[in-house]
């Protein structure tokens, strides 16, 4: 009895224990909560069969977007219950995108369907979540063929994207017109979009549907913003107004300048902001002949890669960001830019 | 608290010539990278500052063997035959080791804003480096805590090869559990397939994060409470187990 | 009730060992059988032994590396494990494994603090130390693994005195040491013993323990087989050498008689020596004076061997009807 008063070196501290008991268990109870998401959640996206989906698609000439997932997925469960849940990721699917959610049964059932097993052999499951955008004219072929070089589906779906395709269409020197779009081709392979796989943030999703945004575009578009002409510059490059001038500088043809015309022109937040507190000037830099006006505006700003924006203040040094990596960094710039001002 | 097992711990890890290499080896090469591809390649990475995996690389090089080398060269039992529990010596160890690796992981992070201020001023945004310091330190708390009781189950840094032994059976096991199967037969094996996959997968997805305990603060109002919970969970259970079983062992004392 | 106090203070101080068993590989090896001793506070206490007999488990389970799987320790009235002991007790261990990288100074500092003592007497209290334990100033700064294994007892010697303990567990101290080192040691000892301190001494060098010892505990396959009590004379049984000049064949004496009526034992009988067991100290003069004055010229009359020795000698078993003749 005496033994219990003094404390041993190797006493086990209770308290520890108990508390990484207590929270062990609401670990596990949290994370089975998790997973079986409860019925509450939103159902904002308006699910197809998928051949529901193929009919639709081939009619309205929309891509579908597969989502691929099983019920024991956890991830699978949270996608659905946070990022499907937010209002901006279902309005792109549900205006850009024939949605359908393919559910695998191969570990409760033994297999799948025929349909489910083709679908997903097309896109090259191999985890869940997996999404996979298919373009309507690519619904029966292999995803993979649309990676392939020099395959004439790519070729095809390229040609009818880019401005090439009334040259190619009019029966230009198809030689001609074919080698510059396999440049493009090439320069579209080095941001192509695979299928998104696996989930961990909302973000993620969202700008993976931007990155499909691009690949399935629409024409070059230069956006809601209210574009005018060059202002006169003093010989330091100051503008002469008291407002703010932005000039834009994009290729007529390129990712980086369509993910810029996406995530800022066309954007309704920025495009109000820029239309609201400067003077937006459009430089549309062509790819393969350059105007002399466009180098030489390059040259005074130190333009190395495109697209470009610059800020130009009245009393400051210009403020020049070149280049173009993501649609979070952009905006980051605007506001920064726009903000130094006040 | 025991400081002086802290300073003992760091002292132990400066002195190791070949631990210090490495860790300046691993803890230069995302910002050499960064650094090239910034002013030289003129290509602008997606993310400014490096991922997770390079933190958790400090949190080893820092930490691995910290208890298990003094098992090895039988200083252990001389420490613990002071004045001080085992359990005061398992969290001074765990201080020091987390303190250290956060220290290098900050560090690093400052370089790498360092250097995309001078190409690209214009997108360091505040309230992601803070973001990304901040999950740095969470991984750096979490991660030594695994590794603190890794460390006191095994003698030398055998504990960073069962790290990697455990990392792989995890991902085998999230492998086995996404396993596509096709037309398995009725009967036994299709009941042994539905019960196996998840089970696996459940248990590799816990691994993997117990592997690299991390609570994503990128959206800071939706963090759900179990990672939270679960990330608090594997710091406190790991670091008991240690206690546990550093308590019960009997040190190695002479030959006989 | 002063009385019940102070013998209450009495049984608390000291060691207690009872009834320890402890065994290895799955109870296939027993290291320690039913071992039980007393140490008082204040005593050197003596441990040796064969190899393999159990003196290094019996230090693990006193410092409480080890578990034992039967039997009680106490230390001061407390279990070895609790916290309070910690602070009364310093160890040398026989395996010295200090951390290799530490200067000899950065060792000691670390033990001073780990011990929880004040930092303002830190510097002059750990210099004071390796004074003491002779270690050459020179190689203070020097790290640890420069160390030769004379300068490894050295460090370690001091490093068991930082918390000024009660009890000082000694693991082969004179192990590696130089005999200048030796005789340092055991002067260090003596001071130490005279302050009070509890020294329990695990040594092969039996003239060692003989020198520093109260008592003697000889432990054999787990068990404690003995007892000697070196403050006391030399025991009773202790076998005696008497050494003359001169023949025996002018002498014609019946020295097993001789000895008989003395009550001594003669063990061997040789042309100008012989070895005998007295019945008592005592008896010695008396047999000398007869010897004398049967006419032999004796030149020598010594202990035949270390009293300690005798443990390990299997020949002490042995009946003396089996010796002579």
């Amino acid at each position: 009895m005496a033994q219990s008063e003094f404390v041993s070196t190797k006493h086990d501290p209770k308290m520890l224990y108990v508390t990484a008991l207590i929270l062990t268990v609401l670990a596990v109870v949290g994370n089975l909560l998790d997973e079986n998401h409860p019925e509450g959640a939103p159902k904002l996206i308006k699910w197809r069969t998928i051949s529901q989906a193929r009919v639709e698609s081939l009619q309205k000439h929309k891509p579908v977007l597969y989502v691929f997932s099983a019920n024991w997925c956890g991830p699978c469960k949270r996608m659905e219950s946070i990022a499907f849940g937010r209002r901006d990721i279902a309005n792109t699917i549900n205006k850009n995108y024939i949605p359908v959610l393919v559910i695998d049964e191969s570990q409760e059932r033994g297999k799948n369907t025929p349909a489910v097993q083709k679908t997903q052999k097309q896109c090259n499951v191999n985890s869940f979540p997996t999404l996979c955008v298919v373009p309507w004219n690519l619904l029966d072929a292999d995803v993979e063929d649309v990676f392939s070089t020099g395959n004439e589906i790519e070729r095809n779906l390229i040609a009818r994207n880019l401005p090439y395709a009334e040259a190619f269409e009019s029966g230009e020197d198809k030689d001609d017109v074919s080698e510059r779009a396999t440049m493009d081709v090439l320069d579209y392979y080095r941001n192509r979009v695979p299928a998104h796989v696996g989930y961990s943030t909302p973000d993620d999703i969202s700008e993976y549907l931007f990155q499909c945004n691009i690949w399935h575009r629409l024409p070059p578009s230069k956006g809601k913003i209210h574009w005018g002409p060059m202002p006169t510059l003093d010989a330091s490059g100051k503008p002469a107004t008291q407002s703010p001038v932005l000039i834009a500088f994009v290729e007529d043809c390129g990712v980086l300048s369509d993910k810029m015309r996406l995530s800022l022109f066309e954007n309704d937040e920025t495009s109000s902001l820029i239309n609201r507190d400067c003077k937006p000037v459009l430089v549309e830099v062509s790819k393969q002949e350059p105007s002399q006006e466009a180098i030489a505006l390059k040259k005074r700003f130190a333009i190395s890669a495109l697209p470009a924006i610059v800020v130009l203040l009245p009393n400051e040094k210009p403020i020049v960001q070149d280049g173009f990596t993501s649609k979070k960094h952009a905006l980051q710039f605007l506001n920064r830019a726009l903000q130094s001002r006040k | 608290m025991i400081w002086a097992i802290c300073k003992n711990t760091w002292n132990q890890c400066l002195a190791s010539r070949v631990r210090l290499g490495i860790l300046c080896l691993v803890w230069i090469a995302p910002i050499l990278q960064n650094t090239i591809s910034l002013c030289v390649q003129h290509v602008f990475p997606e993310a400014l500052y490096s991922q997770s995996n390079s933190v958790a690389l400090l949190v080893l090089i820092v930490g691995s063997g910290c208890i298990g080398s003094q098992l090895n060269d039988g200083t252990l039992s001389l420490t613990l035959s002071r004045p001080l529990t085992v359990a005061q010596y398992v969290m001074s160890k765990w201080f020091a080791v987390f303190v250290a690796s956060s220290v290098a992981a900050l560090s690093q992070l400052a370089a790498e804003v360092l250097v995309s201020l001078t190409r690209t001023p214009a997108l360091i945004n505040p309230a992601d480096v803070l973001t990304n310091g901040a999950e740095r330190v969470i991984l750096c708390v979490g991660l030594s805590a695994v590794l603190i009781l890794l460390s006191s189950l095994v003698s030398g840094v055998k504990d960073l090869a069962f790290f990697l032994v455990l990392s792989m059976v995890a991902s085998l096991c999230v492998g086995i559990g996404q396993l596509k199967v096709d037309d398995v037969p009725a009967g036994w094996p299709q009941l042994a397939v539905s019960v196996l996959c998840p089970v696996c997968y459940h248990i590799g997805q816990a691994g993997n994060f117990i592997l690299g305990p991390m609570v994503d603060l990128s959206s800071l109002a939706n963090i759900p409470w179990s990672v939270v919970a679960s990330y608090f969970a594997v710091i406190a259970t790991f670091l008991s187990l240690a206690i546990f079983s550093l308590n019960r062992r009997e040190l190695p004392y002479g030959a006989e | 009730m002063p009385e019940n106090e102070s013998s209450l203070t009495i049984e608390k101080s000291g060691i207690r060992i009872d009834g320890l068993c402890k065994t290895y590989k799955g109870g296939k090896v027993k290291a320690l059988n039913e071992l039980s001793v007393s140490i008082e506070a204040g005593e050197a206490f003596g441990i040796i032994g064969p190899n393999g007999a159990g003196k290094t488990t019996l230090f693990g389970c006193l410092l409480s590396f080890l578990r034992p799987d039967k039997g009680t320790i106490t230390i001061d009235g407390m279990p070895p494990d609790a916290l309070e002991v910690r602070k009364l007790v310093g160890y040398l261990p026989e395996r010295l494994n200090f951390d290799k990288w530490m200067t000899g100074r950065e060792f000691m500092h670390f033990h001073h603090e780990l011990s929880g003592l004040p930092r303002d007497v830190r510097l002059s209290r750990c210099d004071e130390l390796l004074t003491r334990v002779g270690l050459d100033p020179t190689s203070w700064t020097r790290p640890i693994k420069k160390y030769s294994r004379g300068m490894l007892q050295r460090l370690g010697f001091a490093q068991a005195l930082v918390g000024n303990p009660k009890y000082l567990l000694l693991d082969e101290p004179a192990s590696g040491v130089d005999p200048a080192g030796v005789l340092l040691l055991r002067r260090l000892l003596k001071e130490l013993k005279s302050s009070g301190v509890t020294i329990i001494l695990n040594s092969h060098q039996l003239d060692q323990v003989e020198k520093t010892c109260d008592r003697v505990a000889f432990i054999q396959q787990g068990k404690v087989n003995g007892i000697e009590n070196l403050q006391a004379g030399p025991a009773h049984d202790t076998r005696f050498l008497v050494r003359w000049t001169g023949f025996e064949s002018q002498i014609h004496v019946d020295l097993s008689a001789l000895f008989a009526r003395h009550g001594a034992n003669l063990i061997e009988s040789q042309p100008e020596y012989c070895i005998f067991v007295p019945s008592g100290i005592d008896t010695i003069a008396s047999i000398l004076k007869e010897m004398l004055t049967e006419g032999y010229a004796i030149i020598q009359l010594t202990p035949e061997e270390n009293r300690l020795e005798r443990y390990f000698d299997g020949e002490s078993k042995k009946s003396p009807e089996d010796k002579s003749g």
